[in-house]
């Protein structure tokens, strides 16, 4: 039986396109274009836009592509590139104030233990049906790490990548961000 | 192929998108470290200058009186160079996570080990350093120090030392480089050295707070050996 090779992780195509392979952006495209609209769509809440958003991002990606470290994971990376991408859409359009710099107490001071707890399947399928409902009604900063947390499904660790705050606070904010969207049922 | 993908693609090979070199990011980066090592070098000053000027006035000196010692040593610190030197440092921080290309930084983690190494680093440097570094400072005109200097701020300190010229059951008269003092004393004076401090002729340290030329003591010890340096050199150069 022949083996069949693995598909190459991100990190090494995007590795490849910092050697000057252009073309494996295609693969990545492929990999993220919906993930990222599904993402954009929900934190901006509202679909106008986002595919001109999108093609952003991998645009701002492929020209900023030196900057990325391909000892570490991809997706925050490119997260990340989406996260900024979506904050200043959001700060062009004035529909949700931002505060000018993206940064807090909570980010530079952060909590010792993040008080979140293990969740079944069940809960988080529960917690999803909650968020469809009244997402649109939560802040930016709420809204996206629940997006992160239970549609994009990435860790604590990425998701304080993304944000660049402390993976405790990760725990602390997720744990606001359903109280606060309990409040809008 | 997506029509984002096609149009992507199609926008890289007519080089209407062009790959940023990495030279710039690196620079960046560089940049970046040096700016926080001129910040970080400069908390360091402040807290060189800062330890050398408590060392220097007696302040650091206080804490042997036990609590009332380190009440006023925490009160009279000077909190708002304490505050510009914490700033300076969120500073750093603030760069580092808006202009750095690299990850995450544990930023708890990351100001602890500045904070601590900066304020050891200045002690150590300011113990290890030449005496007198703020008095060098001051008469080289490098920086205007104002901090515990000057008769005003003199007369605020909460220590005085000087030698006993004048020994009575409750208080004692001492001698300092400028003018003469009456000490108060009680039962409630501390003296870690002992009460053999007051003999008259031996230099002695007092912590307590002065109204006109009396001060009431909460503790007298024996004056310690870099006060009666600069003593001395007073003494000489009048």
């Amino acid at each position: 039986m022949v083996e069949q090779n693995p598909e190459p992780s991100d990190e090494i195509i995007a590795s490849r396109i910092q050697q000057g392979n252009t073309d494996a952006l295609g693969i990545l495209i492929d990999r993220y274009e919906a993930r990222l609209k599904r993402y954009g769509m929900r934190f901006l809440a509202y679909d106008d836009d986002i595919e001109d958003a999108v093609q952003e991002i991998f645009i701002k990606a492929y020209q900023n592509i030196q900057s990325f470290d391909a000892t570490r994971k991809f997706s925050s990376w490119i997260y990340r590139v989406a996260h900024n991408e979506f904050v200043n859409h959001i700060r062009r359009h004035a529909r949700d104030p931002l505060p000018f710099l993206d940064f807090e107490v909570d980010t530079l001071i952060p909590h010792p233990f993040s008080d979140d707890t293990p969740e079944s399947d069940l809960e988080k399928k529960e917690m999803k049906e909650l968020m469809d409902k009244a997402l649109k009604k939560l802040s930016p900063k709420y809204r996206e790490i629940l997006l992160l947390f239970y549609y994009e499904e990435l860790s604590y660790e990425e998701i304080a990548d993304i944000l660049r705050i402390p993976k405790t606070t990760v725990g602390v904010r997720l744990n606001r961000a359903k109280k606060e969207i309990k409040k809008h049922l | 192929m997506t029509n984002l993908k096609e149009i992507i693609l199609k926008k890289i090979h007519e080089r209407k998108v062009v790959m940023r070199p990495r030279w710039p990011f690196v620079l960046r980066g560089i940049l970046l470290l040096v700016l926080a090592g001129i910040i970080v070098c400069f908390a360091l000053f402040v807290v060189i200058i800062l330890t050398a000027s408590l060392r220097e006035t007696g302040m650091m000196h206080l804490p042997v009186f036990g609590a009332p010692g380190l009440f006023h040593l925490f009160i009279n610190l000077p909190w708002l160079i304490i505050l510009g030197v914490f700033i300076a440092l969120i500073l750093v921080e603030i760069l580092f996570k808006k202009f750095s290309f690299g990850y995450r930084t544990p930023t708890l983690i990351l100001l602890s080990i500045i904070g601590v190494a900066t304020v050891f680093g200045g002690i150590l440097l300011s113990s290890i350093g030449p005496r007198d570094i703020t008095r060098q400072i001051r008469n080289n005109n490098f920086v205007r120090f104002q901090m515990h200097e000057g008769p005003e701020f003199i007369k605020m300190r909460p220590l005085t030392h000087g030698i006993i010229r004048e020994l009575n059951a409750s208080d004692i008269l001492i001698e300092t480089n400028s003018e003469t003092i009456r000490v108060l004393f009680d039962n409630l004076t501390q003296f870690p050295d002992g009460k053999e401090v007051l003999s008259i002729g031996s230099p002695v340290f007092v912590g307590g707070l002065r109204t006109g030329n009396t001060v009431r003591a909460f503790g007298i010890s024996n004056e310690p050996p870099e006060l009666q340096f600069y003593r001395r050199q007073m003494m000489q150069k009048k």
